[in-house]
This record gives structure tokens, C-alpha cells and sequence, in this order.
């Protein structure tokens, strides 16, 4: 069925993210923009890749954080272009891809909404792949801060595709904090809670869920699509349980009593899921994250590579050694890459997301170790993106 | 000049004008406040800001009583630099200017104030700044 | 001459006894500035090599800490770390507190970071979704940095304040070596000699007078000799005295 039905509605933009594959920087481009002293210069070598000219029309100096910004609207160009040309069941898909940008607009604009930040700050912040319609709402200037909280509430709650995470979000919070509000949220209680929680920690949480919800959306699709993208999502799922265990040790979120705050945000499936992320549950320092991933050895061998960093007691905490993420992004596009190998799937897209925004990353350190003047640090962190195998 | 007494004060904030990415990592450091008014003891600067806002932030936070120093960075230093001197000869020692490099642009002593008065004395204070002159 | 021109004090014995208590006061002050001078010189060329190693680990701590900052951007897939860290900001964890520190009896502020680790707790959740740790590790980098930072405003602020002061004690220093105390040397000087001159002047006037005195005790003498003499042959004669008008009637 797949093979001969999959081409008829996607065959077209399957094609155009082949064609954009080619579009990576290749090993001489990362060597070309590796030898730049100035941000003028990778200006130039940009140019001369498939970024082309996105650059041209900023002002000098150019800025670090400039680079990055025109290379997500870049991306997210790209992105709109193929979401035009996708029939359901994949744009429901691509809308998956850009809603956990979307919860990072929405986290961020409500963080600048408790600031009282004027909203056309906050439109400069905002992640270009992540924006939707509700949002030019809350940016317009009428958007009240004080009674805003209703104003943000029904936005988010009602009209956005993440809605039913921050519901469900709300109402795990609100049965923390009391039992009473059992029969589901009032609208005026939105802004106390929105108050108290603590955003990171609520960002993380919706990511889960929204973690959870793409979980089950590609394995309703069945096929090759479930099968390949049910691995990247529980690897995923894995890597930020593990994420979340180690960025949690030595923090406030490893004591006892806030242990449940942490196993909240672990995802309930992927590799780990259940025996696995029962032992992490329990863990609150890097011995017992060793003793709880012991029957895994590969995040086994993953921890050991980094777990110098995370000792509390060698307090070499420096920057030059590695840290999970660096290790888990390596993996990441390499498992990405996999997903290129196989035919009539969605997790095509996905990938090719990922491995621009790990793209995205790689120039921005090379831009940060140009300004910075540290050349040598850009071979040993960045994950260059379909290298040429030997 | 005026002769001031430093009487033991406590609890004085960091004043902070500069980039973007030099304000996050010293707000990181714990240095930012927000008071009631949402008044800001830091600013970022970028293409968007005006030399007159960087000027009017310097002089509010000059004429904060709970302000001990304020770190500039340079490039942000050298576009209000006619305020920089003015508050540097005014002989008011609190808060004290800092000018301290930024991301984007190397560290030029020959710019600094502070850094002319002490070359003025210590002749090979330059050179060990990495200057020959 | 020419500043003492106008009121020279009245030349006397009292007033040169004033003077010279000024001159003893004067040039105790004088060496007192001076070695207060020479301290705070010590103390400042001290501090010039202080302020241009710590300026050095400044840019270094925050170079590094940029490094950090590049990293952890790198670690936290994409967010926007900056902005989420601005907006954060609330009450600050790092303050300084300043006492004053006592060179030479110069009162000098002292910057100390004081850190509130109870404020923290908000930044720990920061990126638990990703590159947490890598962000804890900037701020330890960036904590250091600001370190350095405060202990440069110290040395800075001790820098100009010894620089102020030095230079208005070497203003008194030379006021006191080259004017006061010339000046007052000077007077005394005048007043000595306006004293000198006018002993010699007394001297010289008793003498004239002693001299005038004898004089004229010699004429009186004389005349008082001539007189006797005279009395005794000065009575009028006949013969010489005139003749009468002729009477014409």
C-alpha cells in the first residue's frame, strides 16, 4: 500500500527535502568558514553555500546572534514552503515538527508578559518556525498585561495547537498545589498558577507532553512512518530522560523533596520506559545514575564519557569538557541521518529539521570561536552533518 | 574635591550596561535586579538602542545611591564616552566605572580612562596589555 | 620681595617671635605632607601593577565566560537562553558591600562580593531540558569573572581616590615648600633686618644726639664764658656810642 500510495500525496515535497539534503555544508564549507578571522568573512563563505545571500541586506557589524536568527527565518522559510505543498495526514505532521518551537514562543512571551515587556520586544524574540496565529494577537499593542493573563490564557489554551498540553499542564499543577480544583481550571485562576510555577520547569513538562502526543501520532500512522520515527521519538524520549537526570544533579531539583518535580518531566515511553525510568526516578547523584543505566550500555557508556563533568566533587567543571549534550547531538544526527535511508516515511522531515537546526548550532559556535578567537574548539564540538563516509 | 566619607553600606547592586551577551552571563552570575517598578539595574544594548537611552541609563545609574560600580563595556563606553569623562572628572568615586571588554570587540586600553591615567604612571602598563606604543 | 610688598607686618621683636612659631609649624606640617605623600605613592605605584593584572584576569574571566556562554547556547539546542535569562532577573544574587579602608588616613572604598545563594535556586531549574549543567558551569565561570571584576573596582576606585589625594597633598607638599615657608622666611628676614636697621638708625640717632648735646653744652659753655667776659668789657662807651641826630629845629 505504502509503496504504491505514498508518492501520489507526498512524493513531491519528499523529493524537495532530498533535494535540500545537498544543501549541507560540506566538509570544505565547514573548512571555509573555519578559517574566517573576522564575521565579515563567514558573511562571504556563507555565501558561497546554499544559505546564499540571507545575509546581505544586515547592517556591519554583524552580530553572533544576528547570524543565527537569519539562518532559523531561513529555515523556516523553507519550512513554510514545504508545509504549502503537504496534504494531511503530513501536515499534520509539520505541524508536530514546529509546535515545540511554539512552546518555546509561548514560555517566552509569558515570561516577558510577568515583565511586563513590551510586546514588540518580545515579537523580535520569538522563534521563527514557531509562530502561529494567536500570536500576532497577543502581540498587538491592545494585549493588556494586567488582565492579560486571561488574554494569554484563552490564546493559548483555546486557539493554538498546544492548548491540550497547557491544559493538561495546568491541571497536573493545579492538583499539586490543591486538591480542591479537581473539576478543572477557572479562567481566573490561570494567572496565579502561571505565576508560581517555575516556567523552565514548566516548558520542560509541556515538551514532554507534546513529546508524548507526536508518540502517539506517528504510531497511528503505522507503516514505515511508525517504525522510523517511533525510534527517533524514543530515542528522544530517552535522551531527555537522561537529559533531564543529569542537567537535574547538583541543583535544587535532586534534593529529596522536590524529586517528584524532576520524574515529572520524564516521558512515559521510549527505550528506557517503564524499568528504566523507575530505577532514574530514584536517582539523585551520579553514582546512582551509573547504578540505574547499568543495564544499558550504550547511555552507559554515554554517562562515563561525560560524567567528569557532571562530578560534584572534582569541580572541574569547566568549559572545555564535554557534556551530554554535545555526545547526544552526535548521536542525534546520526540517527537522523538513518532516517534518510529509507523511503515513503515522514521521519524524513523530521530529520532534515533537526539536522538544519544542529546546522544552525554549528555555525553559530563557529561564528562564537571566530569572534572569540578560539579557532581550535570548532573541530572538537560541532557535528558536522552528512560527512562523507570512508 | 569633594571629600567623601565611605561609610560601611551593604547590599549595592552591579550596574551593567552592555550586549546582549555579556548581560546574560553576568545576569547568570546573579548580578541583575528588577525592582518593584520594574526598574533595571542592567541594559542590554543593541543596533535598536539609542546613544541618548545608553546615556540617560548611565546617568540614572550614576545617581543611584545603592549602585557601587558600573560595568560598561567598551564599545557601549565609547559611544557615550563625552558622559563616561564627564562622570570620571566630576571627582565622584561612587559608583565607579568599569570598562570591561566585550565579546565582539577586542579590548582597547588606549581607550580607557582609567587605563591612560595608569600608563601616565606606569609606563609599561600598555605593553603589558598587549599594546606597543 | 615683591608678595610681601605691600603689608609687611610691623617689624618688632613680637611679631618676629610670631613668625617664627609659624615657620616651626610649617615645616613640622611640611615633612608630616610629605611623608604622607611618599606613603600614598608607595601605596599607589603598588596598586598601578595590582590594576593592570587584574584588568588582564578581567578580560581573561570574561573571555572565558563568553566561551562558556557560546557553549552553553550550543547545549541548549536552539532556545533562547539570553532572553530567558534577562527576563529572570530579579533580585540579584550578587551584591557588594563596600567599607572604607584607611591609607595614610585616607579613607578608601573596598568593594566585597557578598553571594546570596538563597537567590539561586530560581536559576537552577534554568535548562533542565537541555544543557543545564553546561549553564550552571557558565555561571561558575561567569561568578569568577565577576570576582575579578569587583576586585578591580576596588583597586580602581582606590586608584582614583589615592590619585586625588596625592595629588592634592603634593599641592599642599609645594604650597608649604615653596611658598609658605619662603614667605615666611622672607618676613623674618625683613623684620631682622628692619630691626637691625633700625638699632643701627637708634644708634645713630643717640650718638647725633649725644654729639648734639655736646655741642651744644660746648656753646653753652662758650657762651656762658663769653658772657662773663663780655659783662665786663661790653658796657657801652661813651665814645663809640653815636652821635645824636643834630637837632635842626
Amino acid at each position: 500500500m505504502e509503496l504504491a500510495m505514498f508518492n501520489v500525496s507526498h512524493g513531491f515535497t519528499e523529493s524537495v527535502v532530498r533535494g535540500l539534503r545537498s544543501g549541507f555544508l560540506g566538509p570544505e564549507d565547514y573548512r571555509r568558514l573555519g578559517s574566517c578571522d573576522t564575521l565579515e568573512d563567514m558573511r562571504s563563505a556563507l555565501e558561497e553555500t546554499d544559505y546564499g545571500t540571507f545575509l546581505q541586506d544586515e547592517p556591519s557589524p554583524l552580530l553572533v546572534s544576528t547570524i543565527s536568527k537569519k539562518c532559523y527565518e531561513k529555515l523556516a522559510d523553507e519550512f513554510r514552503y514545504l508545509k504549502a505543498q503537504t496534504v494531511e495526514p503530513l501536515s499534520t505532521f509539520m505541524d508536530f515538527i514546529a509546535r515545540e518551537k511554539m512552546i518555546d514562543n509561548v514560555c517566552m512571551i509569558i515570561q516577558g508578559a510577568l515583565n511586563n515587556k513590551a510586546p514588540k520586544e518580545l515579537e523580535e524574540k520569538v522563534h521563527p518556525l514557531g509562530v502561529f496565529e494567536g500570536m500576532k494577537v497577543i502581540m498587538s499593542e491592545s494585549f493588556d498585561v494586567q488582565g492579560g493573563f486571561d488574554d494569554v490564557y484563552r490564546i493559548f489554551l483555546v486557539d493554538t495547537p498546544i492548548g491540550p498540553y497547557f491544559e493538561e499542564y495546568l491541571r497536573e499543577a493545579d492538583r499539586d498545589k490543591d486538591d480542591m480544583a479537581r473539576s478543572g481550571i477557572e479562567t481566573s485562576q490561570v494567572g496565579g498558577i502561571l505565576t508560581k510555577q517555575d516556567l523552565e520547569i514548566m516548558k520542560t513538562s509541556l515538551k514532554k507532553a507534546w513529546l508524548e502526543d507526536f508518540y502517539g501520532f506517528v504510531q497511528s500512522q503505522g507503516g514505515t512512518t511508525a517504525e522510523v520515527m517511533g525510534h527517533v521519538l524514543k530515542m528522544e524520549a530517552d535522551f531527555r530522560v537522561l537529559l533531564v537526570t543529569m542537567n537535574a544533579l547538583n541543583t535544587s531539583l535532586s534534593t529529596e523533596s522536590s524529586l517528584q518535580d524532576r520524574n515529572a518531566l520524564y516521558p512515559n515511553f521510549g527505550y528506557l520506559y517503564p524499568e528504566g525510568t523507575k530505577e532514574l526516578r530514584k536517582v539523585f547523584n551520579d553514582t546512582t545514575v551509573r547504578a540505574a543505566l547499568e543495564p544499558y550500555s550504550k547511555y552507559l557508556q554515554l554517562f562515563d564519557q561525560v560524567k567528569d563533568f557532571y562530578d560534584s566533587e572534582s569541580g572541574g567543571r569547566g568549559a572545555g569538557f564535554q557534556s551530554i549534550e554535545d555526545l547526544i547531538y552526535a548521536e542525534n544526527v546520526h540517527m537522523y541521518e538513518m532516517a534518510f535511508e529509507q523511503q515513503y516515511h515522514f521521519g524524513l522531515f523530521y530529520a532534515w529539521v533537526k539536522l538544519r537546526e544542529q546546522e544552525i548550532r554549528n555555525i553559530r559556535w563557529i561564528a562564537n570561536m571566530v569572534v572569540l578567537d578560539k579557532k581550535d574548539h570548532i573541530d572538537d564540538t560541532i557535528v558536522p552533518i552528512f560527512q562523507p563516509r570512508m | 574635591m569633594v571629600k567623601s566619607k565611605f561609610l560601611t553600606q551593604t547590599d549595592m547592586k552591579i550596574g551593567l550596561i552592555g550586549d546582549e551577551d555579556t548581560v546574560t552571563g553576568m545576569l547568570l552570575a546573579g548580578v541583575g535586579h528588577v525592582d518593584g517598578q520594574g526598574k533595571k539595574n542592567f541594559l542590554v544594548v543593541d543596533s535598536k538602542v539609542h546613544i541618548k537611552d545608553i546615556e540617560d541609563h548611565f546617568h540614572e545609574l550614576t545617581g543611584r545611591k545603592d549602585i557601587s560600580m558600573i560595568l560598561i563595556t567598551q564599545d557601549c563606553a565609547e559611544m557615550i564616552r563625552r558622559a563616561v569623562d564627564e562622570y570620571e572628572h566630576s571627582g565622584k568615586t561612587i559608583p565607579t566605572v568599569l570598562e570591561i571588554p566585550s565579546k565582539d570587540t577586542p579590548y582597547d586600553p588606549r581607550k580607557d580612562g582609567v587605563m591612560q591615567r595608569v600608563a601616565f604612571f606606569l609606563p609599561s602598563a600598555m605593553a603589558a596589555l598587549g599594546i606597543e606604543s | 620681595m615683591s608678595q610681601a610688598g605691600g603689608q609687611r607686618p610691623p617689624a618688632n621683636r613680637m611679631t618676629l617671635q610670631t613668625f617664627k612659631a609659624r615657620l616651626g609649624g610649617a615645616t613640622k606640617g611640611f615633612k608630616l605632607l610629605k611623608k604622607k605623600r611618599d606613603a600614598l605613592k608607595a601605596r599607589f605605584q603598588a596598586l598601578l601593577k595590582d590594576i593592570v593584572d587584574t584588568k588582564l584576569k578581567v578580560g581573561e574571566g570574561l573571555k572565558e565566560g563568553a566561551f562558556a556562554l557560546a557553549k552553553a547556547h550550543y547545549a541548549s539546542s536552539g532556545d533562547d537562553i539570553a532572553s530567558s535569562i534577562i527576563e529572570r532577573a530579579k533580585k540579584p544574587s550578587l551584591t557588594t558591600k563596600m567599607y572604607p579602608d584607611n591609607v595614610a588616613g585616607v579613607s578608601i572604598p573596598v568593594f566585597k562580593m557578598l553571594r546570596d545563594s538563597s537567590q539561586e535556586a530560581v536559576a537552577q531549574t534554568m535548562g533542565v531540558g537541555s544543557g543545564g549543567a553546561v549553564l550552571s558551569a557558565t555561571r561558575d565561570t561567569y561568578l569568577k569573572a565577576v570576582e575579578c571584576i569587583v576586585q578591580l573596582a576596588s583597586l580602581q576606585t582606590a586608584f582614583h581616590t589615592l590619585d586625588e589625594e596625592i595629588k592634592m597633598t603634593s599641592r599642599r607638599v609645594n604650597a608649604l615648600e615653596y611658598v609658605l615657608i619662603p614667605r615666611i622666611e622672607e618676613i623674618m628676614h625683613y623684620i631682622t633686618q628692619e630691626m637691625d636697621e633700625e638699632a643701627r638708625e637708634e644708634f645713630f640717632r643717640v650718638k647725633k644726639v649725644v654729639e648734639k648735646k655736646k655741642i651744644k653744652l660746648a656753646k653753652e659753655k662758650e657762651a656762658m664764658m663769653l658772657a662773663d667776659a663780655t659783662a665786663a668789657i661790653d658796657a657801652p662807651s661813651m665814645l663809640q656810642s653815636k652821635k645824636d641826630a643834630d637837632l635842626v629845629f
